[in-house]
């Protein structure tokens, strides 16, 4: 089974993905697994890493590290297990802005080098890696009721300038493929849930 | 007439045509604050409001006189911009405040008001 748990940072989300991981994992007496896509770019965004971990490890799951190409993971994790996969937002900026041959990250200079295809990948890994396992219980960010940047005219986004946008696009199309196969969808807002399906 | 509203990239338009089962839509561009409404769908209304704002037009009045013509149309599309970063641009701020004033005018207006999220709908009315 896959579910896909969207809101916005903080709202619920993780919390509720633990709850339902652990109820089946009881249920089924199958392992847990926390898979951490987080790519810590300082030491606020390292520490959360480390904290949300050490969460999950002292309720009995294992914890994975992947930035990026989740089906590498397939090889060596109990694909029995019921896996959270935190976050499909982060997983996505890791493929689509992640290190350049030089080292640095892409698009961080501004200009047009960051990967267009990562989106593409990252649907097809995700979908790949539920068909090898038991359940995911995918987290993602709701990112698209700002106003975002200004297209021209014609609706087309600049791509030497437009990075953000490309990945708000990106990852509404990874959270709306996954919307359409999940067995259960719900949004999250400060702690409330709604469910879709 | 149907609402539709939602976040970018959300498949409101996706929806909207295969309900409706038609291709006649007008796309509002952010250069045109006269915009001709006489298609069965209208989308992106986000973008003729911007036009509004640039142009000194207040959009709900304006829609307010074309009541006959948008009242009647299958399905009217708006992005909902209002929940992002306050824009540090004025015209942005004024353009995200006048959206959700014409949101709040057609959804008085609608038979029924749709949220689309993630390609999953929503009836709110």
């Amino acid at each position: 089974m896959e579910f896909l748990y969207v809101g916005g940072n903080n709202n619920g989300m993780r919390e509720r993905a633990e709850e339902v991981a652990k109820l089946s994992g009881d249920v089924f007496e199958v392992p847990l697994c926390y898979i951490s896509t987080l790519s810590p770019q300082d030491y606020e965004e390292s520490t959360t890493q480390n904290m949300r971990e050490k969460h999950y490890a002292s309720r009995g799951f294992k914890i994975e590290k992947c930035d990026s190409n989740i089906c590498s993971l397939l090889d060596r994790v109990d694909t029995r297990s019921i896996f959270i996969i935190d976050s499909i937002t982060s997983l996505l900026r890791n493929e689509m802005f992640g290190t350049d041959e030089a080292g640095g990250r892409y698009g961080e200079s501004g200009g047009d080098s960051f990967d267009v295809l990562a989106t593409g990948r990252v649907i097809e890994d995700l979908q790949t890696f539920a068909q090898n396992v038991r359940s995911t219980l995918y987290i993602g960010h709701y990112i698209f009721s700002g106003t975002g940047r200004r297209m021209d005219n014609s609706g087309v986004l600049d791509r030497s300038r437009d990075h953000v946008e490309y990945f708000r696009k990106g990852l509404a199309l990874v959270e709306r493929g996954l919307a359409s196969r999940c067995d259960r969808v719900e949004e999250f807002s400060y702690g409330m849930r709604y469910r879709f399906k | 007439m149907e609402l539709i509203f939602g976040g970018a990239y959300q498949g409101k338009l996706d929806y909207a045509t295969e309900k409706y089962n038609t291709m006649d839509i007008y796309h509002c561009r952010q250069n045109v604050s006269d915009p001709d409404f006489n298609r069965a769908i209208i989308d992106a209304l986000e973008e003729f409001v911007y036009a509004c704002v640039k142009d000194g037009v207040d959009p709900v009045a304006y829609l307010k006189e074309k009541d006959d013509v948008i009242s009647t149309r299958d399905a009217v599309i708006v992005k909902d911009i209002s929940l992002g970063l306050t824009p540090s641009n004025p015209v942005m701020r004024e353009w995200r405040r006048q959206n959700s004033l014409t949101m709040k005018y057609l959804a008085q207006r609608a038979d029924t008001v749709t949220r689309v999220w993630c390609g999953l709908t929503q009836k709110v009315k």
